[in-house]
């Protein structure tokens, strides 16, 4: 019932979807027939050898030939404005896009995450900055960036919604988001990792060693809530109970008292906690599971399939390759100004 | 014709200076100072201080071995065997107790670790960070094998399989049962034919005596070196933040010096000044040396020859407490604890101040069979009780440490000589 409704609801673009699909299909069918036909050819023309081969051989150049017929049919009525014949040879739409703007709009989290992003005194800087800026000026036009989303996923929402040419935020591949959107290779792969209250955990060792208690985590275990972390966690450390908090100072702030036993998240994020709060680092404990992983990378929209290209090629050409101590120890004196800061 | 070699000299030409106090004294404040404000002097005269190290280290297992055998077979002979085991199965459990339980009650009026300000822990934070203690593990695959010493290690490391083996990788601890279970038997042996053996034994003691007593002549430059390379290791910053700790230690160490000191003033029933400059050398030695084992010839002589205790008791107990006591690792074991427990805020009941008291005996004593680092993780065993992590502290005990090695080495030779002076008579 709820779906008849919507289907009378659809947009322009749905319908353009929703008729190609059918194109799709009938196009499968016609590969089905071919398919068949040369099946029965090749049963019943089997016993005589030599012709086997040359009846195969018209059977499979009449199915292509009706494939070529069927996709020229489907270019041709997809794109009629860059086929219209022009002496200037066309740019792939997605850049071209780019180009005409004269500007690449790039999605950042509205909140700093240091050192990817942040606001110093009205100038954006970090890692993610920094690179956005290096595919602006590789493209020859300028960078704007776009701070109107509140959370990761909304990023990619305004990626999705082609609101933004691509996102540079510290965004993580997962298989979910890569449904709608498309992903970069990475610019840095970094692992999860456990930031654990160290007396909380001398509690439960028991005489084990500490990769054998982590193995089997029990207790209460922080997360973002309704970030993928939550997933992660159930998976990962089933026999632990899940806290959610709203965000990351809170969870940091009950392992620090010891409410709950530790906080789960990216490798960097807990290493950043010990950097930028020395003064609880003989408290906490961190952690980096070797064996999973939550790679950065860029996001564009699943049609931007050409600047995607354009973006690998240079994350390629990149000779530093960043790993998680490395960043942070680009950014060690912004640490050192940020504990500066704390009362 | 015979001439002395004294006639082709024009004059005696006397060294004896470089033993008196004053010679040690001056080279002492050198080494100090050149540890303190010359660290490429020290790095450069460092390998002095090593060599001579190493001469001294030469004569503990030859000492060890020929002193203990020597002095128990005699005493099994002379049947009072049975006098001396009782007096060191209550004298040693004793002291230790009472050491252990002066240092937890020192730490815990002092209260070293309690209520650190927010610079000082940022302080410790910043070395914590640096020495880069965050775990990195594997979900799945398995378990690496964790290197824990314990107590099944510490039993496990005193019965030799193989004598020489334990030898010439100088396991201390093995070498003690070897000799125990050597010197025993041969005293249980009721031949004649012992006495060559005996004698072998003894010449070979004396031999190496010698040897030590040759050493003390190098003791100034020895000093030197090893002091000045030993302070240009301390990191100052983290001994900043690590003041109260590190005062509160020095204090501990001192007071126990102390009564160590008057228990064998009495017992010798010397004078205070005599008995004072007998204990000059081991005092020297452990704090140049950091090597609890070096010392151990120079504490005998001391004790049985300058003391004039007896010399059989002697050659047999000071090794026993030297190396089986450990009192300065008892003492630091339940300071350091007690620092942890303050640090982390933690508040231990009467039974939680017996578990540190009787814990930092245990941790104290495993540390015999092992060197190094691998002392500072026997911490370990009082913490995992008390359920407090190690791995945090651990890095600003190993950063002190260089500064604390001295003086926890000086409690293990001193204290022991006074359990000694405990369990011999006079001659």
């Amino acid at each position: 019932m709820c779906q008849k409704t919507t289907i009378h609801n659809v947009s322009a673009a749905e319908k353009k979807v929703e008729t190609k699909r059918a194109r799709a299909d009938q196009w499968i069918g016609v590969q089905l027939l071919g398919l068949a036909l040369t099946l029965f050819l090749v049963i019943t023309l089997g016993c005589s050898d030599g012709a086997q081969a040359a009846a195969k051989g018209a059977a499979v150049g009449a199915a292509t030939a009706t494939a070529s017929t069927a996709s020229a049919g489907s270019t041709l009525s997809r794109s009629p404005s860059s086929s219209s014949g022009s002496a200037v040879p066309a740019m792939p739409p997605d850049v071209q896009r780019v180009l005409d703007k004269g500007k690449l709009t790039v999605a950042v989290l509205g909140q700093d995450n240091a050192p990817f992003f942040m606001d110093e005194a009205g100038q954006m800087s970090g890692l993610d900055i920094q690179l956005a800026r290096t595919l602006a000026d590789q493209l020859g036009v300028s960078l704007e960036i776009t701070r109107t989303a509140q959370t990761f996923d909304q990023v990619v929402d305004m990626v999705y919604g082609q609101k933004a040419d691509l996102a540079i935020s510290k965004i993580s591949r997962t298989l979910k988001r890569a449904q709608r959107v498309r992903f970069s290779r990475p610019y840095l792969r970094m692992r999860q990792g456990l930031l654990v209250n160290r007396l909380q955990m001398a509690e439960q060792t028991q005489g084990r060693s500490m990769v054998a208690t982590i193995r089997d985590l029990q207790g209460q275990v922080g997360v973002i809530k309704g970030s993928s972390y939550v997933g992660f966690l159930k998976q990962k450390f089933p026999q632990a109970s899940i806290v959610e908090y709203p965000t990351w100072e809170d969870i940091v702030e009950a392992v620090v008292q010891g409410d709950i036993l530790a906080a789960y998240r990216d490798e960097l994020e807990i290493k950043k906690v010990v950097r930028t709060r020395p003064d609880v680092a003989l408290q906490l404990q961190t952690i980096a599971l070797t064996d999973t992983q939550d790679s950065l990378a860029v996001v564009l929209p699943w049609s931007s399939s050409h600047l995607l290209a354009f973006v690998d090629q240079y994350l390629d050409t990149l000779t530093a390759q960043y790993t998680v101590d490395a960043v942070l120890d680009e950014y060690a004196d912004y640490w050192v100004t940020q504990r500066l800061q704390q009362p | 014709m015979v001439t002395s070699p004294k006639a082709y000299l024009p004059r005696q030409p006397s060294i004896e200076w470089l033993r008196s106090p004053w010679a040690v004294l001056i080279s002492g404040g050198l080494g100090v100072y050149i540890g303190t404000t010359q660290p490429q002097v020290a790095a450069w005269i460092a390998p002095f201080g090593t060599v001579y190290l190493g001469l001294l280290k030469m004569c503990v297992l030859p000492i060890l071995l020929s002193a203990i055998t020597n002095s128990l077979g005699r005493l099994m002979q002379s049947h009072d065997a049975r006098q001396y085991v009782q007096r060191i199965a209550v004298v040693f459990p004793v002291s230790l107790l009472t050491v252990s339980a002066i240092a937890v009650a020192v730490a815990a009026l002092a209260g070293p670790g309690r209520d650190l300000t927010t610079e000082t822990l940022q302080t410790l934070g910043v070395l914590v960070n640096q020495s880069g203690v965050d775990l990195e593990m594997a979900l799945s695959g398995p378990i690496p094998e964790a290197a824990t010493g314990g107590v099944g290690t510490l039993v496990g490391s005193m019965v030799p399989d193989n004598i020489f083996a334990a030898l010439s990788e100088g396991q201390t601890l093995k070498v003690l049962l070897f000799a125990i279970i050597f010197g025993v038997s041969l005293g249980l042996v009721k031949a004649p034919s012992t006495a060559a053996l005996f004698d072998t034994l003894d010449s070979l003691y004396q031999a190496f005596n010698k040897v030590i007593h040759g050493l003390t002549y190098l003791l100034p430059l020895g000093l030197c070196s090893l002091l000045a390379h030993q302070l240009s290791q301390v990191g100052v910053e983290v001994l900043l933040s690590m003041v109260d700790f590190v005062v509160v230690a020095i204090a501990t160490f001192a007071l126990i010096y102390l009564l160590s000191t008057i228990i064998i003033w009495r017992r010798s029933g010397l004078g205070l000044w005599p008995t004072l400059l007998a204990l000059k050398d081991p005092t020297i030695l452990s704090l140049a040396t950091s090597s609890s084992l070096a010392c151990l010839p120079a504490a005998i002589t001391s004790l049985s020859e300058h003391l004039r205790f007896n010399a059989q008791t002697t050659n047999l107990v000071t090794p026993l407490a030297i190396t089986l006591c450990r009192f300065g690792s008892v003492i630091y074991f339940a300071l350091a604890t007690l620092f942890v427990v303050q640090l982390y805020q933690r508040d231990l009941g009467m039974v939680g101040l017996g578990i540190v008291i009787l814990g930092s005996i245990l941790a104290g004593m495993a540390t015999s069979g092992v060197t190094g680092i691998l002392t500072l993780t026997m911490l370990g065993l009082v913490l995992d009780p008390l359920k407090l992590p190690l791995e945090a502290v651990l890095v600003l005990f190993i950063a002190i440490d260089p500064l604390m090695d001295p003086l926890r080495t000086l409690g293990i030779v001193h204290t022991g000589m006074a359990a000694t002076a405990l369990v011999a008579e006079r001659e």
